[in-house]
């Protein structure tokens, strides 16, 4: 059959069925391509690692519960790439935690007078430091991670207020979890 | 009687909720709605807080407070005289928090030194009434005492018919204090007993009856004499024993710093303010005020620092301007779509503060000699932040320039693309010959993330 042959109302017809699959052919190669698990690498980790901005996300958390090699990945970055990393808290100690000591850095938990359940979250650079950390990222027990953007110092104290049921406060105390001081 | 305290911002007034002392491990903290919301000014509140910097420590002792308003406020220092008064009420049991009823609202504004407690002129003031106007409409309706608080200097600008009574304040402290008796006047021009003007310069206030006192009469032959190095008032001991001094004394050095120059040896951080108000100093208090500022307790010697009138202050005109680009883009970027950049001049600038907007590539400064002869100064640019000034585009400091009888002068500095926040410059110049300098300061108001975000 050839196109010249057709009737315009058989052309018209046509164009429009030809619109319609194109149409359905697109929507349908977007669901394929959403439906598609994105795959995490090295870059994400990368990224989560030395970029305070950016946060964790559940695809990347699952995907490092999936894949050791890219936990002890990020375990490494965050270690390298930190401008200190508290040490673990010491293995008597139990319950929760109102402080954490470090060389030269400390965090301590305050409860607020003015709001009862919240805290402040107070970070103190003792020494001198040539780099001020922008972020602070937990590691929990579970190997769930958690950052915050550090508001800017104020004589050498980094001070933030939070909920004291907020997960990122529950983790803080929690003496299996590790802390880093992003760069 | 309790007071409730709006502070009047350029958006809309904010109410002071609370303000509750904390732990003094905390640093203060100014949030919204009870949130866990710091707000931006949250520094600049924790600075006016505490000591040496801040005034409320001063006040009330503690150095510790959080503080939360129904609206935010974002930037600049006009708050600050609205959060001393909250203080002051507060510790009088006369501040209504959040769901407190109140006797009075006071819609107030005016940023606050912390040295001597003055009441600084602030911008913006018929907008921030306006926006407020409604509101203290629908209290006065409800037959609450209704006031709009401002500083002195900014009557000016006043254009209202709100029937609102307005209280201009001069100082905080004085307007506290009258607050308290429930009598505010329509000015408070209470200085003029304790200060003593000469060429616009507040001059350190010392109490009358004794060598201490100035008199305008006694400043005026120090400035003329021919002698100026004559030590006239060389108080004795007795002197000393007999001397009242009264609280908020000026110190003298930043005062003459931008005015009278000749600083170095009266001031070291300015002197120490008295604890009482008409408290009686003893001789150690004037000695240990004496030791702060670095002199011997002659006040010949001092007004022999006063004696040299900042010639520079007429000679030197300075100007301001915006340097932004031609095509209304981003800076960032500028010289690939070959666009110059436009010059704005920025009006009354210098000592107010300034809106940075993300599309000011630099600023201009252009001085002029306005005497009858050459001119040779250092300029000088320094800022709080060091991230502010691009390096590359700044004179090298302390240039010396040479200037004939109305030639003028351009010095332009590149902003940084990366700034943020509040700042301040100060562009300092200085005579080649007699040391003498005038400081010409900037405060700039960072950017909004709207106005951040049109170039994204």
């Amino acid at each position: 059959m050839s196109w010249n042959l057709l009737s315009e109302d058989e052309k018209r017809r046509a164009e429009e069925r030809f619109t319609g699959l194109s149409i359905v052919d697109n929507i349908r190669q977007q669901m394929l391509a959403e439906s598609r698990e994105r795959r995490y690498g090295f870059g994400d980790v990368y990224q989560f690692a030395t970029n305070a901005h950016i946060e964790m996300t559940s695809g990347l958390q699952k995907a490092l519960k999936q894949d050791d090699k890219l936990q002890s990945a990020l375990d490494q970055l965050l270690s390298e790439r930190v401008v200190y990393q508290f040490p673990r808290a010491a293995a008597a100690s139990s319950g929760n935690l109102e402080s954490r000591e470090g060389d030269g850095f400390s965090i301590q938990i305050k409860h607020s007078r003015a709001q009862s359940g919240q805290v402040y979250i107070i970070l103190k650079m003792e020494d001198a430091f040539q780099q001020e950390p922008t972020a602070i990222t937990l590691k929990s027990g579970e190997g769930q991670y958690l950052k915050k953007l550090l508001p800017l110092s104020v004589d050498g104290v980094f001070q933030f207020l939070a909920e004291e049921d907020d997960e990122f406060v529950k983790t803080l105390r929690d003496v299996a979890s590790e802390v880093f001081l992003n760069s | 009687m309790k007071t409730r305290i709006l502070i009047a911002t350029s958006e809309g007034p904010s109410e002071i909720q609370s303000l509750v002392p904390e732990d003094p491990d905390v640093a203060c903290a100014v949030c919204l709605n009870g949130s866990t919301e710091a707000l931006p000014i949250t520094r600049g509140y924790h600075a006016f807080v505490r000591k040496p910097t801040g005034v409320i420590e001063r006040m009330t002792g503690h150095k510790s407070y959080r503080m939360d308003v129904s609206a935010s406020i974002t930037n600049g220092e006009s708050w600050q005289l609205g959060v001393y008064l909250a203080h002051a009420l507060m510790e009088k049991n006369e501040l209504a928090m959040q769901g407190e009823a109140a006797d009075q609202v006071w819609l107030v504004t005016g940023a606050v030194n912390a040295r001597d407690e003055a009441v600084h002129s602030v911008s913006h003031i018929q907008q921030k009434l306006n926006y407020a106007a409604d509101l203290l409409k629908e209290l006065k309706a409800k037959g609450a005492k209704v006031g709009f608080v401002l500083p002195v200097e900014d009557m000016p600008q006043l254009e209202n018919d709100f029937d609102i009574p307005a209280f201009p304040v001069e100082i905080a402290s004085e307007m506290v204090t009258d607050a308290r008796k429930y009598k505010v006047p329509t000015t408070l021009d209470t200085r003029k007993n304790k200060q003593i003007a000469f060429g616009g310069v507040g001059i350190v206030m010392l109490a009358a009856g004794s060598v201490f006192a100035y008199q305008t009469g006694y400043l005026n032959q120090f400035i003329y004499q021919d002698r100026p190095e004559e030590v006239i008032f060389a108080p004795t001991k007795e002197d000393l024993e007999k001397a009242e001094v009264k609280e908020n004394i000026t110190p003298i050095g930043p005062e003459l710093d931008s005015n009278m120059g000749e600083t170095d040896t009266i001031v070291a951080g300015g002197w120490a303010t008295l604890p009482d108000e008409d408290a009686i100093a003893s001789e150690t208090n004037v000695k240990d005020m004496v030791e702060v500022a670095g002199q011997l307790p002659q006040q010949g010697e001092m007004a022999t620092q006063l004696v040299k009138p900042n010639q520079l202050e007429d000679q030197l005109s300075f100007q301001l301007f915006e340097m932004k680009t031609a095509d209304g883009g981003s800076c960032a970027g500028r010289k690939y779509r070959d666009t110059s950049l436009t010059v704005f001049e920025i009006k009354a600038a210098f000592d107010q503060d300034w809106q940075d907007d993300p599309d000011v590539c630099g600023l201009r400064v252009l001085m002029k000699n306005l005497s009858d002869n050459a001119l040779a100064f250092s300029i000088s640019v320094t800022s709080d932040n060091q991230d502010v000034i691009r390096k590359r585009d700044v004179l090298d400091n302390d240039k010396v320039v040479s200037l004939d009888e109305g030639q003028e002068f351009t010095y332009e500095m590149g902003l940084s693309l990366f700034r943020s926040g509040n700042y301040d410059l100060a562009i300092v110049a200085t005579d080649a010959n007699s040391d003498v300098s005038i400081t010409k300061n900037i405060s700039a108001i960072g950017w909004t993330e709207e106005a951040s975000a049109k170039f994204q």
